[in-house]
């Protein structure tokens, strides 16, 4: 409600002040439609507010009783005559499968004319698109490929890690930013029974960043490296890179031999919430698998009984089609802050995440057998500006085959 | 006086009836005296027979299928010709063989139009079988009326197929030949422990014969389930022969000498064969070889009571895998592989025959036959570890440190295996004479012993070859040895009524093992297989100016092989578990301490695998062209397998982020370091009698007589297999899902794990034509493979029990489908995977010539194998599978002196 107050204080405000302008400024209606994602199944709109900047005047307006309109919500506000740029943010509640998933989103028009003096009064629709509180966090780098050793080329795997940037101007926790792997593959397509692709992705490992909700700040710019095993590697492989200033690293507790993994006390191990492996976590380092980061909006137990996903799929094999099932875990793609699509250049398939989240995909290895992808890794662009290019498609946002940042 | 009382006088004449062509012996042809419609007599198990006939008397000798033959009566030979086979026939097929058991025989012709490169070449002449390129490296094992052979969990069917050579089996029950732990190829692919004989080590060029008994075999044979397969090889002779023979992948060269002195009764034959083989023939790196050797000698006493024989002879079989990765393509590290088998066999067997031939006792038999092998598999491998690895190394139960391995290394892993096998067998031979019945009794017992003496698998286990598998080195030569007795009767009856002549074959066998402590549930068992042969002839009929007959015949039988020596003292399991895991950036800090339990893996309650058989059988000769159809079904339910045991394992998780590295000067104490007991199920398998293969199909095979115009005769064979392969016992399966950090907790028990129906149907289309007068014979044969299936059985997705972490067993209740953790022990199969996947009919056409030269001194073959092919592209779901064939081509010359 003060906000409200605060509107039409201002709204007075400018009022009063424009009548001492020589000329004269009319105040204008403007019909706000804000209109949902198509995709979505039994969408409700809470909470929605829309500001009007005015671009000459920087005055603000806000407006926040949008009610129900067929699949838009509308409200109308009356403003002075200008171009303004309109954004709206609400919470949108809506069904995934069987269960029901909320998500804040945004939307936003630029240089939206108001004016009183055409024949019908001025309207804006804004389109919701999926947001993200923390927008500013991205993927800056996922050295996928890991290295080979000198001398013999043969792979050390245990060197791969990831780099998150905030990117933004402001500071950010990233304490309970979860690191997920696709669960499918870019390089064979599948059609699943449900499909919720559109709305969700599909992980084969999830694991979280630990902390209190204020335990990890990064400050504007800056980056946390997580790595599968934050050590040196350089002392065991010439070839390899030096990860032992990595904040976090994988570690898989098992007692299996077989599995061991080690447990550098130097970094903060993730919290592992599942993968469909009993074995040690590897990113697949052909680059088959796609990787993103998610903000869980639930608890693990809510998550473990309720993001459960059981689906169908058929394999057009050479030698036939069948039917097979599979099972895994959902994550709603509003909850998702940064998606990557990776693939192996000449067997790309498909993307195994909505276009929503990334339309496009990068790649370090031309072929499924292209030794020359060891040691490259994708990295994200700088603009002019000095931020990282974020269009939600990797293939223009993404540097493929670049010597690892981290790298000697 | 004298002329009349000899013209009255009654002689008693003794006599011996053969195979005019083979000169085999014929036991129970009958024996009628001119003026006489009763039987005079029957041929004993020798062809012979004696009788009082009044002088200058005819005597009739008549056996089914061949022609009878009336002759005056004298002292001595007697040959009939059989009706299907004229003299000096060339015959290059299988023919099924006269018994009662189903069984096909092979003769020297048909290996020399064949030009094999080693006894498994030989399954394309049976039925079912079909031309194969040779895939010499890898093993071959045998797998009879089977379609689509099953993994190695039912290998049973190959480990239970005897191969017995000249009387003497090859036992392979002592063959540990495995690298333990192994998961790469070069050593998965030559592992054929437990799954019988490696039928590429058979030379074939000495062998005269070689029988396959398909069906119920004589209770004489033990220790199999699914078959037997008898050779006999070339005995006397004087030739020098060698022979040369190259094909796409291998050539082979052998030289062989006959010695005999017929005065003497004495015969010596030498041999001696070499194979080389390559995957490719541009592939130096991965190859087979070969080497045999062998000295047999027979000598036979006629004395005045009784006549012996005594047969003895030396073996030795070399063979060699090969198989190494160019180091130039490996980054100049070294990853080879080597196996090789040594066998030295010795036999000896002697036989003693009355010269009495109204003596009850006929034959008395001995064998003693004795093998070793020192067999050696050597895998040398450079490793790089892609990550941190660890290996546990304490040998007894309790808590250790683990080794840290080093990122790279070189090291060596070897299987020494030396088993020897001692066999003896005696039996006898009785009848009772008779008139009315030709019948014999054998009565016999026989003695196996298997043991390896052998160091096992040896290695370093900190520098494993296999990284992070749980494995140590062990010596096989401290388990004992395994012994099996067995004792058997069989009673052979034949008799005519009415022109309808009726046999029965009826026999048990009774085996038991010693040498087993009494945990041994075998301990105390005693194994009775019966089994019984019964066979109808009906009366000869008028076909024109030929002779026709039809017989039917049926039987049935239970059949055991006994464990091996693995199966019964399986490797022992090492279950070790990380429990303080501490990582410090100075190596000399770490430390990785790990729980170790001590597993013995035996199945104490391990039976033997039982084969339960049961056949019906036609056999119509009609003018010397023969039709034998056989309907047969057999079902092992006890065949071994290896299966996953799980059972909970307790271990302390140490909290080592406790530890301030900062001040320590070596690796830290466990002292006073918090741990979290706790427990995990961990699985180890263990041999049981828990797979099920069930076998149904027609066999059969139609000969036609050789149409002398144009020298050719028509063969069909072929037969219709389905054969089911399923575990029948209830399995264990753990999700492999990690939900939180550890991995599912449960263990689910599934009555089906798996389950698969093949099918197969082919026929083979032989045409084989024999021009003497040119020295010339060829074939060509159409192989015909109407269909293969496989399907897979459904299996519920539900388990059927479940284990929890503390190891107590719940029945699965549908409700829990939702539990968060148990519903992963639902399995995601759906109705597709059970769908029939048929690939249809496909011919290949093969090839075969032989031309003698020089007086049949040369003698040059050649084959070419799928020269023309139909293998029609086929549509499976709106996808077009395309088939290709290749030609395979081999030469060879031999040269008989």
């Amino acid at each position: 409600m003060t906000k409200r107050y605060i509107t039409y204080f201002l709204l007075a405000f400018f009022v009063l002040a424009s009548c001492s302008k020589d000329e004269e400024v009319l105040n204008a209606p403007l019909r706000i439609y804000l209109q949902l994602p198509m995709n979505l199944d039994n969408a409700t709109l809470e909470q929605a507010e829309a500001t009007l900047t005015n671009i000459e005047t920087m005055a603000v307006y806000s407006i926040n009783d949008f009610k129900s309109d067929g699949n838009s919500y509308v409200a109308t506000v009356v403003v002075p005559e200008g171009r303004y740029n309109v954004t709206a943010s609400g919470n949108i509640n809506y069904s995934i499968g069987a269960s029901m998933t909320a998500t804040t989103m945004k939307a936003e028009a630029l240089g939206v004319e108001v004016t009183g003096r055409g024949p019908a009064s001025s309207m804006v629709t804004l389109l919701f698109n999926n947001y993200n509180a923390e927008a500013g966090m991205v993927i800056e780098e996922i050295f996928f490929t890991s290295s080979v050793f000198s001398g013999t080329q043969r792979p050390y795997t245990d060197d791969q890690y990831l780099i998150l940037t905030n990117n933004s101007d402001h500071l950010i926790y990233a304490d309970s930013l979860a690191i997920v792997e696709s669960k499918f593959q870019s390089d064979m397509q599948w059609e699943l029974t449900p499909d919720l692709m559109k709305d969700a992705i599909t992980v084969s490992w999830l694991y979280l960043i630990p902390g209190n909700g204020t335990s990890v700040p990064v400050g504007a710019g800056e980056s946390i490296i997580i790595a599968l095993n934050a050590k040196n590697h350089t002392i065991v492989n010439s070839n390899s890179i030096d990860l032992s200033g990595a904040q976090f690293e994988f570690y898989d507790v098992s007692p299996n031999t077989e599995f061991f993994d080690e447990d550098n006390p130097g970094a903060t191990n993730l919290i592992k919430w599942y993968s469909d492996l009993w074995s040690y976590t590897m990113l697949n380092n052909k680059g088959s698998k796609s990787y993103g980061i998610v903000r869980m909006h639930s608890d693990y137990d809510m998550f473990i009984e309720s993001n459960y996903y059981k689906y169908t799929y058929v394999v057009n094999a050479a030698w036939g089609t069948y039917e097979s099932s599979g099972d895994g875990y959902f994550i709603p793609n509003s909850w998702v802050i940064d998606w990557v699509n990776l693939a192996i250049k000449n067997e790309w398939a498909w993307n195994v995440a909505s276009p929503l989240l990334d339309s496009g995909w990068t790649y370090c290895a031309e072929t499924s057998s292209d030794k020359s992808r060891y040691g490259t890794s994708v990295i994200r662009k700088r603009g002019s500006n000095g931020r990282l290019v974020d269009t939600n498609n990797s293939t223009t946002d993404f540097m493929p085959r670049q010597k690892p940042s981290l790298a000697q | 006086m004298i002329a009349v009382f000899t013209v009255n006088a009654q002689t008693k004449i003794t006599g011996v009836v053969l195979d005019k062509g083979t000169r085999e012996p014929m036991i129970g042809a009958t024996i009628t005296i001119a003026g006489s419609k009763d039987i005079a007599a029957f041929t004993d198990i020798d062809g012979h027979f004696s009788v009082t006939v009044p002088n200058r008397a005819n005597v009739t000798i008549s056996y089914i299928g061949y022609k009878t033959l009336v002759e005056e009566a004298h002292d001595g030979v007697y040959l009939i010709e059989s009706q299907a086979n004229a003299l000096n026939e060339v015959v290059v097929t299988a023919q099924e063989s006269q018994q009662l058991s189903t069984s096909s025989v092979i003769g020297r012709q048909a290996m020399d139009h064949l030009q094999p490169s080693s006894f498994g070449d030989m399954m394309e002449l049976i039925p079912g079988g079909r031309a194969q390129d040779p895939h010499l490296t890898g093993p071959n094992t045998i797998n009879l009326r089977e379609a689509g052979a099953g993994d190695n969990n039912y290998a049973t069917s190959s480990l239970g197929t005897s191969f017995i050579i000249d009387g003497a089996p090859i036992s392979t029950n002592a063959n540990m030949q495995r690298v333990s732990g192994g998961t790469d190829n070069e050593s998965l692919k030559r592992d054929f422990t437990n799954r019988g004989v490696d039928m590429r080590s058979i030379s074939t060029d000495d062998i005269e014969r070689v029988e396959i008994v398909r069906g119920i075999p004589s209770v004489e044979y033990g220790d199999l389930t699914s078959g037997l397969v008898k050779i006999e090889r070339r005995r006397g002779g004087n030739n020098i022969t060698a022979r040369l023979k190259a094909d796409m992948g291998s050539y082979l060269f052998y030289v062989g000498k006959g010695f005999e002195w017929q005065p003497r009764k004495l015969s010596l034959n030498i041999n001696a064969d070499y194979l080389d083989s390559r995957i490719d023939p541009r592939n130096t790196l991965e190859n087979y070889k070969r080497i045999t050797l062998s000295a047999r000698l027979h000598k036979a006493w006629s004395g005045s009571h009784f006549n012996t024989t005594l047969a003895t002879s030396v073996d030795y079989t070399g063979s060699f895998d090969n198989d190494k990765t160019d180091p130039d393509l490996n980054e100049g590290a070294i990853d080879t592989y080597e196996s090789s088998y040594n066998r030295w066999a010795l036999m000896t067997s002697f036989s003693l025959k009355p010269n009495d031939y109204d003596s009850w006792f006929k034959a008395l038999n001995a064998t003693l036959s004795t093998s070793l092998d020192n067999d050696n598999i050597t895998r040398e491998k450079f490793i790089q570890l892609r990550r941190a690895t660890i290996a546990a190394t304490s040998t007894e139960q309790g808590e250790s440190d683990a080794v840290i391995l080093p990122y790279s290394y070189t090291t060596k892993h070897e299987v020494d295996g030396k088993p020897f096998n001692l066999f003896m067998k005696v039996n006898a031979k009785l009848q009772v004479p008779s008139t009315k019945v030709s019948n014999s009794l054998m009565i016999g017992v026989d003695w196996n012993v298997d043991k390896n003496y052998g160091k096992g698998q040896i290695f370093d286990p900190t520098l494993p070859l296999y990284p992070g598998i749980s494995g140590r080195p062990r010596d096989i030569s401290q388990i004992p040895a395994s012994h099996t007795l067995s004792l058997y009767a069989e009673e052979n009856l034949k008799t005519t009524i009415a022109g309808n002549t009726i046999e029965v074959v009826a026999g048990i066998r009774g085996s038991h093992m010693m040498n087993l402590s009494s945990r041994y549930a075998l301990n105390s068992k005693f194994y009775w297989d019966p089994r019984v042969n019964i066979g109808w002839t009906f009366p000869q009929f008028k076909v024109g100016d030929d002779v026709g007959f039809v017989r039917l015949s049926g039987g049935l039988g239970e059949h055991t092989k006994m464990p091996t020596i693995e199966h019964l003292y399986p490797e022992p399991v090492y279950i070790d578990l990380v429990q303080f895991n501490y990582y410090h950036p100075n190596e000399a800090y770490k430390r990785i301490g790990i729980m170790t339990y001590f597993i013995d893996p035996t199945n104490y309650n391990l039976r033997a695998a039982r084969n339960f058989k049961w056949e019906v059988s036609t056999d119509i000769n009609i003018a010397g062209n023969r039709l034998s159809v056989t309907y047969f079904r057999e079902n092992m339910t006890s065949g071994f397998r290896s299966t996953a045991i799980y059972a909970p394992f307790d271990y302390k998780l140490y909290d080592t982020s406790v530890i301030d590295g900062s001040y320590l000067t070596g690796p830290p104490s466990m002292e006073g370091v918090p741990y979290e007991a706790t427990r995990e199920l961990v699985a180890h398998s263990r041999y049981s009698n828990g797979s099920q293969t069930k076998k149904e199909g027609i066999e059969y095979t139609f000969a036609s007589r050789r149409i002398e115009k144009i020298h050719t005769r028509l063969t069909i064979n072929g037969a219709w297999f389905k054969t089911v392969h399923r575990n029948s016992v209830a399995l264990m399966e753990r999700p492999s899902q990690v939900v939180g950090d550890r991995q599912v907790p449960f263990v689910g028990i599934y009555k089906d794990i798996e389950g698969y129906t093949d099918e197969m149907v082919n026929t083979n289309f032989t045409l084989d034509t024999d021009v003497p007068r040119l020295k010339l014979g060829f074939s060509v044969s159409a192989q015909c493979q109407w269909f293969t299936s496989n399907q897979r059985m459904p299996i519920s997705n539900y388990p059927d029990q479940y284990m929890d972490i503390d190891g107590n067993m719940h029945n699965w209740t549908p409700e829990l489908v939702d539990d968060v953790l148990l519903r992963y022990l639902i399995r995601n199969n759906t109705e597709s995977m059970y769908d029939l996947f048929k690939v249809p009919f496909s011919m290949n056409i093969n090839f075969k010539v032989t031309k003698k030269f020089f007086n049949d001194h040369l003698h040059i073959a050649m084959f070419c194998n799928k020269i023309w092919d139909y293998t029609p592209n086929y549509e499976r779901d709106g996808v077009t599978i395309r088939r290709h064939v290749t030609p395979y081509f081999g030469l060879e010359m031999n040269i008989k002196l």
